[in-house]
């Protein structure tokens, strides 16, 4: 007999839908939904060998993991997004501070934390920026739950007391008289004071203030403020993604502290726009060169002009037809270097220069401006473009093989624009650019409205006036004339019987 | 071709561009090569092996690195510079003690074209007068620039050179007297180096990067001839004592910090060497403990083993403020000299030794591909004499036998760079055997 196959009524497929359903909500949604906080944000290909996945682990804490397994370690960096740009004017040096603390404490008895760290083979650093507090790890493969132990004691729990302030306070005094006579250092603290309008503008703070913190005041701003920032950890090495994921959500899925900022992309404003078209000269005697520095604002890290800015950047600091070559060449300054930096909101295209102290700003000023003109007027050809381009995709593709330069790029563009990912896609845009945006691009941005230049220069001596013989002599007649007179008037003072006598 | 043969003719393949580990020695075009594939990058490195500072006589102190900049000279001259940067290729031309290095980076999906463009200009190129002149005058610039960015490193220099009698790193006085004929001749044997050897890391496979190569090598077997630079190792330095010497750096800026180093030369580059290793880990925490967390008296303080030309030194380096400079100079030199005796030290090195199954992070970061190349050049190069048990197989006499030979005041170079008076007020109050040499640092341009 024929098999017939059952003809299923309308009701019982329903029904059987209903129980796939109920399995499939139970298998698939009840588990992620209840069980853990955090979720894929995006993914991006670095390489053949590299994939960079963005996760958020609770509002306020996203984290970048990047499987490399070429080397049995992993990188674990921690990036708070608060540096002393956030800081009240005169009170900046607490984010610092505490950056030490909890770098050298964290949770435990003095000493102990960094005995811990390399008793199980890893290393530790820190520093602080103007926008973000870094702390960095590193260790064998096999110590990630170590690492997240360590961070996880240093967000809740670190210890602050008289004998940790007191001890802290000697070393990070002696980090700023270190720090104090580095020329570059002052005057790239001036230059971001100025475009932050404050007037002390180092994350270290000044030595009365360091002097004055109190363990009750630095721990209320480590439990109130600090701790509400928005925060990043990257992890990069041989790790597992799975187990990574899971320290990191026992460790902080259910964080309970609200955030002070928002998760909107930083606003793509200056943070003082009324310095743009100004400059400043400042002078110091302790100089033996002239400093300077000038600097464009241009667009955030995420924004389109972004790309093509860095080819033009790097278009400007060949080391032969350039506008570097042409200010070396002519001997206006003797170091002379174009950069390009984003920061919170913004970017700036900067030249920076050491001059001769009798060499003249103005004449580097005309350079630079004669340069940029060229370009604007006349454009630059396939080949300088296409060099640019190449070269610069290489140097990006080489922090690859550096996994703390890596997660340092990736963290940069969390806490400046808000997407850790966006570094990676910056080589898509790179390698998209056009060279017919140069022109644009200086009209638009390298103009000198939209820049502020600052120099540091030693203070002009004045010139002795010409001596010649005739100054001497008259000189001379004149000291001998009050000789004459001075004694003449001694004489008379002290024989009047004598003087009456001749009289 | 069946399958017998492919392997055949794979393995003359491999045999032929030898890109086999080193172990013994370099063999003329051997081919050292790492694959990392983490970026679509290319690094070739042609090395000219024997070319390097070490075969200059003492009267031509500069002429392999006047060379090197020279070469890149011409080669930007022949507008080659030009076309490997349209493919994204960086081009160095540097030398080291043993070799000149023409180096290329680049984009892997272009590099075949960049080794094209690379593969004749070493036989082709001209040097003038005015080429010279042109390169000594920037070298002047770079010299200067260098010494700011470096000072440190020119101070050890000047150091071990007026204490171990080794070379400058760089010398006005010689450069000034380097005519075109010395760089012609020096480039006339870098054309006939007994051994060139390549050191490849990139994203493609062997078989490829030796395929690119072959033209290279093709071309150096047509026009082979003798005469050219033969490597040799330098003979190794005698240890001698000096006396404890300390020289003050002054002139160098308004320093509010006293910066202090001690350096403790052992040995020359090249000899096997697991101690120094092993009391530089030890070290570096216990400084950091002992000198920051508990004394409170440095923000930074290390231990590293370094070299300066074939000079192998350890050195202590310290950063305290001028009012803890005098506890710290004379404690440190306590410290030092009282290693051998100091139960904190050995209760370290006891703990190293236990902790030995201890996988270090730094020491991993010594297997990535570009370090193990490295690496691998290097014992190539220098054959050290490997140890069965390696560093876990020293034994604590071992230590303690070269504490008390290296670490002692006879053996000890200090370099203070602050204020001169004050360091030599604490040095004749506490140090009063100590030899002190003020220099200016200006000094350190010869």
């Amino acid at each position: 007999m024929p098999h017939r196959p059952r003809r299923l009524s309308l009701r019982r497929v329903l029904d059987m839908k209903k129980i796939y359903a109920i399995i499939l909500f139970v298998v698939c949604v009840l588990p992620t939904g209840t069980c853990v906080a955090y979720q894929l944000i995006g993914t991006e290909t670095l390489s053949e060998e590299l994939v960079a996945q963005h996760y958020t682990i609770n509002p306020n804490l996203d984290a970048v993991i990047v499987v490399d397994r070429t080397i049995p370690t992993f990188e674990y960096q921690t990036f708070y997004c608060v540096g002393w740009a956030n800081e009240k004017d005169g009170e900046q040096g607490r984010i610092h501070f505490l950056e030490h603390i909890m770098f050298d404490t964290g949770s435990y008895e003095p000493g102990k934390l960094n005995q811990l760290i390399v008793d199980n083979g890893g290393q530790n650093y820190a520093f602080t920026t103007i926008h973000y507090m870094y702390l960095r790890m590193r260790f064998p493969k096999d110590k990630f739950d170590l690492a997240v132990e360590i961070d996880r004691d240093r967000f809740y729990n670190t210890r602050i007391n008289e004998e940790v302030v007191e001890n802290q306070k000697k070393i990070v005094l002696t980090e700023r008289s270190r720090n104090s006579t580095d020329l570059n250092r002052n005057i790239t603290n001036r230059f971001f004071g100025l475009i932050h309008d404050k007037n002390q503008s180092s994350y270290i703070g000044t030595e009365a203030f360091i002097e004055q913190l109190e363990p009750v005041d630095l721990k209320a701003y480590y439990e109130n403020f600090l701790r509400h920032q928005k925060r990043l950890v990257v992890v990069i090495g041989d790790v597992d993604m799975d187990h990574v994921l899971t320290k990191l959500d026992e460790a902080y899925g259910n964080e309970q502290i609200a955030g002070e900022l928002s998760n909107e992309s930083p606003s793509p404003q200056f943070p003082n726009s009324e310095i743009l078209g100004k400059k400043i000269k400042d002078t110091s005697k302790s100089l033996s060169i002239a400093k300077f520095r000038k600097s464009w604002h241009t667009p955030h890290l995420g924004h389109r002009d972004y790309a093509t800015l860095l080819i033009l950047a790097r278009i400007l600091n060949k080391t032969s037809n350039s506008l570097r070559s042409s200010v070396i060449d002519s001997k206006l300054a003797r170091v002379f270097r174009v950069s390009f930096y984003h920061y919170k909101g913004f970017s700036l295209l900067s030249c920076l220069a050491d001059l001769p102290p009798d060499n003249s700003i103005d004449a580097l000023e005309t350079a630079i401006q004669t340069e940029l003109e060229k370009i604007r007027a006349h454009g630059i050809s396939e080949d300088e473009f296409t060099s640019a381009q190449n070269l610069q995709l290489k140097s990006m593709y080489s922090a690859f093989y550096d996994r703390s330069s890596m997660a340092l790029q990736l963290g940069g563009a969390f806490v400046h624009a808000n997407d850790p990912l966006l570094y990676p896609k910056l080589i898509k845009d790179l390698k998209s650019a056009r060279r017919d945006d140069i022109p644009r691009l200086i009209d638009q941005y390298l103009t000198n409205d939209n820049s502020i230049t600052l120099s540091l220069t030693v203070p002009t001596k004045q010139k002795p006036t010409l001596r010649t013989s005739l100054y001497y002599g008259i000189v001379v007649l004149v000291l001998a004339g009050f000789v004459s007179l001075v004694g003449w008037a001694i004489r008379r003072h002290s024989s009047p019987e004598r003087l009456s006598s001749n009289e | 071709m069946n399958r017998l043969q492919s392997v055949i003719c794979s393995l003359v393949l491999y045999y032929l561009c030898s890109i086999l580990p080193a172990y013994a020695e370099i063999s003329n075009h051997q081919i050292f090569y790492r694959q990392d594939k983490r970026a679509p990058l290319t690094k070739i490195d042609i090395v000219f092996l024997g070319a390097g500072k070490n075969q200059e006589p003492p009267s031509q102190n500069g002429l392999a690195e006047i060379a090197s900049k020279l070469i890149r000279k011409g080669i930007e001259k022949r507008g080659d510079i030009d076309q490997l940067a349209v493919l994204g290729t960086d081009l160095s031309v540097f030398a080291n003690t043993t070799s000149l290095t023409i180096s290329v980076y680049t984009l892997s999906e272009n590099c075949a074209e960049s080794i094209a463009i690379i593969r004749d200009l070493i036989y082709n190129l001209e040097f003038s007068e005015s080429d010279l002149e042109d390169v000594k005058k920037r070298e002047v610039t770079n010299y200067q620039n260098n010494l700011e960015r470096n000072t440190a490193n020119h101070m050890r220099n000047f150091a071990l050179a007026r204490t171990k009698g080794i070379k400058k790193l760089r010398s006005l006085k010689t450069l000034k007297n380097l005519s075109a004929k010395d760089i012609r001749q020096y480039y006339a044997q870098l054309q006939k180096t007994e051994v060139v050897f390549f050191k490849v890391l990139s994203n493609r496979d062997s078989t490829e990067i030796a395929k690119m190569l072959r033209p290279i090598i093709e071309k150096r077997e047509a026009r082979r001839q003798a005469g050219g630079f033969v490597h040799s190792l330098a003979s190794s330095e005698a240890n001698y004592y000096f006396g404890p010497s300390a020289f003050v750096f002054e002139n160098y800026s308004d320093l509010k910090n006293v910066f202090c180093y001690w350096l403790i030369p052992y040995g020359s580059v090249g000899e096997t060497n697991y101690i120094s290793p092993m009391i530089s880990m030890t070290l570096g925490p216990y400084l950091y403990k002992y000198f920051r967390e508990e004394l409170g008296l440095v923000y930074d303080t290390a231990c590293n083993y370094r070299s300066s030309k074939n000079i192998r030194f350890l050195e202590i380096h310290a950063d305290p403020q001028l009012q803890n400079s005098e506890e710290l100079i004379a404690k440190m030199f306590d410290f030092i000299r009282g290693l051998s005796d100091d139960p904190r030290f050995w209760k370290k090195i006891k703990a190293l030794r236990e902790n030995s199954n201890i996988a270090y992070a730094h020491v991993h970061e010594r297997l990535t591909p570009q370090r193990r190349l490295d690496s691998e050049v290097y014992r190539a190069i220098y054959n050290p004499a490997t140890r069965k048990g390696g560093s876990g197989s020293i034994t604590d006499a071992e230590v303690r036998t070269f504490l008390e030979k290296f670490f002692v005041p006879e053996n000890m170079i200090m370099i203070f760079v602050g204020p001169q008076d004050h360091i030599i007020d604490i040095l004749n109050k506490h140090l009063p055997e100590v030899d002190i040499r003020v220099h200016d640092v200006k000094e350190l341009i010869e």
